[in-house]
């Protein structure tokens, strides 16, 4: 992984030096980008935004103090340096002095302050507020120097600031309110600025000429996102040249395009973690034996291969190898004849029946067939209940979910690419529904105290072991059976390059230059 | 006859009262809470309820009505959830295409399936008519989505000759029109065809005949005028259909209608978009009904209004 | 999601009720009838001559093209497409018959009551049935669905909400057209009671109207039922229903077509087959396009 991770860094400066380049030779880009994605953004406030294509767009308009880059490293933005105190309290930002917003205002420490103080103003009833809720007091040290003082130590502070909500927005802006901001995004400092926003057809960004940061100019005249629900009919405007880029791109298609003359695709793994949360304080699965039964139940190769196309890699811990402080937790090997001796050990020699809630995409509905399949090999028969995500939702954060859910297929992706981010929400027993995302209904004090370690310090190697113990404890316990971890397929024209999905499944346009 | 239609006006005002009440208890009734849709899974509680109250869902379901129906007195549907856009403003952006989409789809139809119909009725009991009746019958047989992805397939992806979806120019309107116009075509030309086989064999055109009137003049003037009524109804109930967005094909070919917006903002539970796409539907289906009455008498005065 | 069905035909008092006859002259009602035959063979023998399980999975040969082994080419999961069908096809029916049956065992007397007595209980009850035929069809069964969970059961109550007030309101046209009758005011002055008038004089009278909307209601149910497949709100895996077989071959129409065009196929022949009963009914029942 940390291979992977330092060649992506390489190979993304080089392609940064490469695309320099291109941008200098070329001073007025006038090229267009169109990519088309598989629906339309929710909300384009970085504060108010809970989808990943949002962020896709809002990647071009808004920066962070820090983010992450196309490779999902951690790099400075608004921000040339920053310290986080040893004891996680609190942390200090250094603006970069020559920092602008789209209109040409320099951005100062109390801009930050500013844009932070009204994220954090529960009066505006913000989707990100929670996020950031830690931050206990903003101290302006300079004009060039912020430090956010925190309730409690946290050590996934960095990351936090770093998420895509963290957008610093220029604070004479905020007043027009969510619902404009919403619409309207504006007041940014990033390469491209806002055009117009047409719902259900198209967002057009266009260059900023202000744009602070030389190097990292736009080299394209605009870019526009199309929704096109219909991966078939993403997939033909890319062939006929409407689009520049595509994503998704569903893997039963790679093939067909993969021969294609003028077609880039693009495969890269993502960091969602995919699995069936198995609720363990109701019925046959409260017993851990028959947890990782389950698990033995389950040929995940074949998962991927079927289901997944091949595209995509065996989970081996709770969260993905992309993710901080991921490691190999262990392994639950394809093999039934061990399933049924644990479940006859268990006490259910002849199986046992269940429900398994899914969402009613088509994809979701082919993971649970196939989980429902390899299930009734060893005895365990699953009633695969399909609900449209807002019924599967609501049904989930209910206050009887523990009683009535049994089994849920679903996937999660840290945006803050911190293992904290990948363990507390889903396993932490102050995580249970309707807190959290804790399907499981997991609870463990020992697990909690984990986690809780690796957020108290601010010391990476403290943090490495206390989240080493936490996934091999959870793996042995086995909350849900481990299933895989996706890829992120994308496709462009050739001549487009500088495009790139990143881990957590935001396309990062902002880059993009034609060839 | 004109009580009759003051009497048919004035009855709109109570079925749009049902229908925002019914409209309001069911968008209620679906489970899912679009506080907790749009928060997503990794929401905590308290934004969850920040939602809520920026929704307004926190207040009790009669107040909510009280609130959405006075500001709909005034002509104020509210803000879509989410992203906080007015809802006519939402509505505005996807109306002209399911109307361009029902215009040139119902065009299409009027225009083969009036044709196939006299013909067939004209021609009856031929090889034409066999064929026609055949076809028709096999085009309002078709699961119009499957039609539409057959279409996709073959045309789009296969040979790359039409855009697969989407509102960008007039290609993008071949596929789904024809997709909505086999349908439309097939009905209109089984009513065209009984229609006029009804007025053909009528006393008045054998009189006619007998007379030594032209055959054209009297399949046109005489049979065929007669035969409007249960056209322009059929007509009317399709277009009335096809306003209210075409929702399956307006789905496959990504078209962005009212029929994708109505999916896509039941899929998030956008309460004021649904209520309000829901009512004016409804004026559509109601107006379209009498419309199609008014037109009906005009053509045929005889019609008796009881 | 409903499409116009053709007016119901007014009926004279002595007019044969049904003569075979005249539905056999109509080759297209024969061909209908002949499929419709063909398809109730299906449903009884199907799990007979399936050559494999609907449901058991064949991970070492997913998305094969039609051969000998597999006449219709198998799914994503292995499994076999033409045993799917044949399992898939007492399915597609029963939402046909029961949604059709019950909307018009619901909605048949209410067209009848409203017709006959008029008056305010008239005005009311074609309110309703106006307020809810005014509703999208779509968004009622995605409504529906969502409120009573999913499964093939609830895809018929969904057909069935919307099918009675259709047949309330096809009936009552109908009843409307014969209610001033000569014969019914006879029966009225005779002293018959309102119940007796109702069944005797008109229910028996409107029984051709109402076999024909029946079928074109079966051939509506079908596609309906096919619809909210294709939108994910249909039969849960692994049931081989047509239109859940459609929905889950979406994803592969480019690459194994076989798994979309096949259940496709049959969902059009059944529904074609009901329409051209419900066709041949129509002109057998209709003395004005008797040939």
């Amino acid at each position: 992984m940390q291979i992977r991770r330092l060649l992506g860094g390489i190979l993304g400066t080089a392609a940064m030096l490469l695309s320099t380049t291109v941008g200098v030779q070329a001073a007025a880009p006038t090229a267009n980008i169109t990519i088309a994605v598989s629906g339309d953004a929710v909300c384009l406030l970085p504060y108010n935004t809970n989808d990943n294509l949002s962020f896709g767009v809002e990647s071009n308009i808004y920066q962070g103090l820090v983010g992450y880059n196309g490779q999902m490293q951690l790099v400075g933005e608004l921000a040339k340096s920053w310290k986080v105190a040893p004891n996680a309290s609190s942390i200090t930002f250094y603006l970069n002095p020559a920092a602008k917003f789209s209109d040409g205002t320099p951005v100062t420490a109390q801009a930050v302050k500013q844009s932070f103080t009204w994220l954090l103003n529960p009066a505006n009833h913000l989707v990100r507020t929670a996020l950031y809720s830690v931050i206990s007091k903003i101290n302006v040290l300079n004009t060039e120097t912020v430090q956010f003082v925190l309730s409690k130590p946290f050590g996934a502070i960095l990351p936090t600031f770093a998420h895509p909500a963290g957008a610093v927005i220029e604070p004479k802006v905020l007043a027009k309110g969510v619902n404009y901001l919403c619409a309207n995004p504006i007041g940014g400092t990033g390469p491209f600025v806002f055009k117009d926003w047409v719902q259900g057809d198209h967002i057009t960004l266009v260059r900023n000429a202000n744009f602070w940061n030389k190097a990292g100019a736009a080299k394209v005249a605009s870019i526009t996102y199309k929704p096109v629900a219909d991966a078939s009919a993403r997939l033909a405007g890319l062939e006929t040249g409407q689009f520049q880029a595509i994503y998704p791109v569903p893997n039963e298609l790679v093939q067909s395009l993969k021969g294609q003359p003028g077609i880039n695709v693009q495969i890269a793994p993502s960091n969602a973690a995919w699995y069936v949360a198995l609720n363990t304080q109701v019925g046959p699965l409260k017993n851990v034996l028959v947890r990782q039964a389950l698990n033995y139940a389950v040929d995940k190769s074949t998962f991927i291969k079927v289901v997944w196309g091949g595209y995509g890699q065996v989970l081996h811990s709770p969260i993905p190898p992309a993710d901080t402080y991921a490691i190999n937790a262990g392994n639950y090997p394809y093999n039934p004849t061990k399933a049924k001796q644990l479940l006859a050990k268990a006490g259910y020699p002849h199986g046992f029946t269940s429900v398994l809630w899914v969402g009613n995409s088509t994809e979701s509905i082919y993971a649970a067939t196939f989980i429902q399949q390899q299930l009734a090999q060893v005895g365990v028969n699953i009633k695969v209940e399909p609900m449209d995500n807002a019924s599967l939702s609501s049904a989930i954060f209910s206050n009887n979910a523990k009683n009535t859910l049994r089994m849920n297929y679903t996937g999660w992706s840290a945006s803050t690419g911190d293992a904290d981010w990948g363990l507390r929400p889903l396993l932490a027993t102050s995580s249970w529904p309707p807190a959290l995302y804790n399907l499981a209904f997991f609870g463990n004090k020992t697990f909690d105290s984990y986690l809780t370690q690796g957020l108290n310090s601010g010391a990476p190697k403290v943090r490495a072991a206390a989240y080493a113990a936490a996934q091999k404890l959870a793996w042995q316990q086995a909350p849900w059976i481990f299933l895989g971890v996706s890829d992120n397929i994308w496709a462009t024209r050739s001549n487009v390059k500088g495009i790139v999905v990143r881990e957590d499944e935001v396309p990062i346009v902002y880059g993009a230059y034609v060839q | 006859m004109a009580a009759y239609f003051l009497r048919r006006v004035l009855q709109i005002i109570p079925t749009i009262f049902g229908v925002s009440v019914l409209a309001f208890l069911f968008v209620h009734a679906i489970p899912g809470n679009p506080a907790i849709f749009l928060a997503g899974p990794n929401a905590s509680t308290a934004t969850i309820h920040a939602l809520t109250v920026q929704f307004g869902l926190d207040k009790p379901l009669v107040v909510q009505y009280w609130y959405f129906l006075v500001n709909a007195v005034h002509g104020n549907f509210g803000n879509s959830l989410g992203d906080g856009q007015p809802v006519l403003k939402i509505i505005g952006y996807h109306f002209m295409p399911t109307v361009e989409l029902a215009f040139f789809g119902l065009g299409l139809a009027i225009v083969i399936g009036v044709l196939a119909g006299i013909i067939s009725a004209v021609k009856r009991n031929s090889a034409i008519d066999y064929t026609v009746m055949t076809l028709s019958m096999m085009g309002v047989s078709f699961p119009a989505f499957w039609l539409a992805m057959m279409l996709i397939a073959i045309f789009a992806v296969h040979f790359h000759m039409l855009p697969s979806g989407g509102d960008q120019g007039w290609k993008s309107f071949i596929l789904p029109v024809i997709s909505l116009g086999t349908s439309g075509a097939a009905s209109i030309a089984r009513f065209t065809r009984q229609s006029m086989v009804t007025t053909l064999t009528s006393d008045y055109v054998r009189t006619g005949r007998a007379k030594g009137v032209r055959e054209s003049v009297l399949i046109l003037k005489h049979a065929f005028k007669n035969a409007l009524g249960p056209i322009i109804t059929i007509i009317g109930i399709q277009f009335g259909f096809l306003l209210g967005g075409a929702v399956v094909v307006e789905v496959v070919y990504a078209w962005p209608g009212i029929g994708n917006l109505l999916i896509t903002s039941v899929e998030m539970r956008n309460y004021p978009v649904i209520q309000t796409l829901l009512l004016i539907l409804a004026l559509e289906f109601i107006l379209a009904s009498l419309l199609v009455d008014v037109a009906y008498a005009l053509v045929n005065p005889r019609v008796r209004y009881d | 999601m409903t499409s116009p069905q053709p007016a119901a035909p007014q009926l004279e008092r002595r007019q044969a009720l049904v003569d075979v006859r005249l539905f056999l002259q109509r080759r297209s009602a024969v061909v209908g009838a002949v499929i419709m035959i063909v398809m109730l063979v299906l449903v009884a023998l199907g799990p007979l001559i399936a050559p494999y399980s609907p449901s058991a999975p064949d991970y070492a040969h997913i998305l094969a093209a039609p051969s000998l082994q597999h006449l219709m080419g198998t799914d994503e999961f292995g499994r076999d497409v033409f045993s799917r069908i044949l399992w898939g096809a007492r399915l597609t029916l029963a939402v046909g018959f029961i949604g059709a049956f019950a909307s018009a065992i619901l909605g048949t007397p209410v067209g009848l009551a409203t017709a006959y007595f008029g008056g305010w209980l008239d005005d009311i009850v074609m309110r309703i049935v106006d307020i809810i035929l005014s509703f999208p069809g779509i968004l009622l069964a995605i409504g529906v669905i969502a409120i009573l969970g999913p499964g093939l059961q609830n895809v018929i109550i969904t057909i069935i909400v919307f099918g009675v007030p259709m047949f309330a309101r096809i009936v009552r046209g109908s009843a409307i057209s014969i209610r001033n009758l000569e014969y019914i005011e006879a029966a009225k002055a005779g002293g018959a009671t309102n119940a007796r008038i109702l069944y005797q004089h008109m229910l028996r009278n409107l029984v051709g109207p109402i076999t024909v909307q029946l079928t074109l209601q079966m051939a509506q149910a079908i596609l309906v039922a096919s619809s909210l497949g294709f939108l994910g709100f249909g039969a849960q895996p692994p049931t081989p229903e047509w239109g859940a077989m459609l929905a889950e071959g979406r994803m592969f129409l480019t690459i194994a077509p076989w798994v979309d065009i096949f259940p496709g196929v049959c969902i059009f022949l059944a529904v074609l087959g009901f329409n051209m009963v419900g066709d041949g009914l129509n002109d057998m029942l209709d003395p004005r396009l008797r040939r």
